[in-house]
């Protein structure tokens, strides 16, 4: 089923253009490289952190990343929430568990396109060799990355079912971004998503914490979730 | 000497009970033959302090079309919902292949529907988007999916994308999914909905097919001349309520 899912995926019109918008946002820095010197002189970081902390900055990740995740995403609730396919897992259970095998992939796949494309903007400014040095730093902040996708795509997940709406899933999981992110600028401190996908290397000392709080969160709540949308009725699709 | 005759002896008992055994396959075949597929006991719904079904009580076969009919908003589609396990009954049991619905199971095991429209993917091909369907069960093979879609009429190398197809050629489809992994319970919810006089002729004998295989094929329609030709038992929805009427009463 994951096969089939995801070759019919690669020809959607939705990801063809995630990918180029990602791939074009990679590109500005490369004809504007004022705004990684910026950073380096902000927090005092050597040009490969630098570059990392300016491609996962507060702002293109509520602005960029993050709707682009969720244009993703929509694909995922057009498959599961129609009655054809849930009829055809026999229970909710089955179901919910292939749900959420496709958001950890889906998250997976997504962050290590972002790595890609950090990779290749790295590569662009000769500084590739610096990538060796730091492998445990981007080995953690991948990690929180792509948990912190994750929780974003359970809350989508499940608002999108709950209200039988895209759109309304949508507006749930994107109002907890934009709240964080204007608490995480006018107030200098992150809730929990954003906090782990803008993951700044100077933060990565609350690592095990927030690793272990962040697995036991997302099973909880996938738990919760599951629950409240087996009770569920499944009415008209809007 | 003596034992070894005692066990030629012994050896030819078992053979009394043969007509006892062959009895017991009789009783489980007729058994068998005259399960309840769906068996529903004082099924009642409510949505916003509104009755939508209301003491619905119903025992169905293997092998025969059932009829539903009655005006919009009645309740019928409600009805195949619960029957398929996309709503939760406020009161009542839902029985399907003696597995009752939100207890034992989610959804029944063999079921093919069209509730609705079905849906599918807009840009993928007709066959493209079965396929995608099938494999979540992974009991049919390319050669099934395709068989399906000429059996309603379409070709299964059809490259256009579904999205162009027509409202007819949607239905079609729509049928083709229902029926493609020869389910045991088939519920059509408006089935010649959209469709030219060759395609409802098309869907008639899909369904008559359908019950010759054994399935037990629930049509809601409001074109009486339908369920007239297909069905054995009729029922109308009135108001939620439901209550089964003869075939000289729907002529």
């Amino acid at each position: 089923m994951l096969k089939q899912y995801f070759s019919l995926k690669v020809k959607s019109r939705y990801f063809m253009f995630s990918i180029f918008v990602l791939a074009c946002y990679t590109l500005l820095a490369c004809f504007n490289k004022e705004i990684i010197y910026l950073q380096m002189r902000i927090y005092n970081h050597p040009f490969f952190l630098a570059n990392f902390d300016n491609f996962f900055s507060s702002a293109p990740v509520s602005f960029i990343l993050c709707p682009i995740f969720f244009i993703l995403r929509k694909d995922s609730y057009d498959f599961f929430g129609k009655p054809s396919v849930m009829i055809r897992f026999s229970n909710h259970t089955r179901w919910w568990q292939s749900c959420m095998l496709v958001i950890v992939i889906k998250s997976t796949m997504f962050v290590s396109y972002l790595y890609l494309l950090l990779l290749l903007r790295t590569l662009y400014f000769h500084k590739i060799s610096d990538t060796f040095k730091y492998i445990k730093i981007i080995a953690k902040c991948y990690t929180l990355q792509v948990l912190g996708f994750i929780s974003l795509a359970l809350i989508f997940c499940f608002f999108s079912f709950f209200f039988r709406s895209a759109l309304a899933g949508f507006a749930v999981a994107y109002s907890f971004v934009i709240i964080e992110f204007f608490l995480s600028n006018w107030y200098t401190f992150g809730i929990f998503i954003i906090y782990l996908i803008e993951v700044a290397v100077n933060t990565l000392d609350f690592y095990v914490p927030l690793l272990i709080t962040t697995i036991i969160l997302i099973l909880l709540f996938s738990l919760l979730f599951k629950t409240i949308l087996s009770n569920r009725d499944y009415l008209k699709q809007r | 000497m003596r034992i070894k005759k005692l066990f030629y002896q012994l050896s030819f008992y078992p053979l009394l009970l043969l007509p006892f055994l062959l009895s017991m396959l009789r009783t489980v075949s007729l058994d068998d033959k005259n399960m309840a597929v769906v068996e529903i006991n004082h099924l009642y719904k409510n949505l916003k302090g509104r009755v939508i079904l209301s003491d619905i009580n119903l025992s169905l076969e293997k092998g025969n079309a059932y009829g539903f009919y009655g005006h919009n908003g009645s309740g019928k589609s409600m009805l195949f919902r619960a029957i398929a396990g996309l709503i939760h009954p406020t009161e009542g049991t839902v029985t399907v292949f003696n597995k009752k619905i939100g207890d034992e199971v989610s959804f029944p095991e063999s079921l093919g529907l069209i509730i609705e429209s079905v849906g599918f993917w807009p840009y993928y091909t007709g066959y493209e988007n079965l396929k995608t369907l099938a494999s979540i069960k992974n009991i049919i093979s390319d050669d099934d999916i395709k068989h399906a879609i000429e059996r309603v009429g379409l070709d299964p190398n059809d490259k256009r994308a579904y999205r162009k197809y027509s409202l007819g050629m949607k239905q079609r489809l729509g049928i083709a999914q229902a029926v493609m992994e020869k389910p045991n319970l088939i519920l059509l919810d408006e089935p010649t909905n959209a469709l030219d006089e060759n395609g409802v002729e098309q869907v008639r004998n899909i369904i008559r097919e359908e019950v010759n295989r054994g399935a037990a094929v629930l049509v809601a329609s409001h074109n009486k001349e339908d369920l007239n030709l297909l069905c054995s038992r009729f029922f109308k929805m009135n108001d939620g309520k439901l209550t089964e009427t003869t075939g000289e009463i729907l002529k």
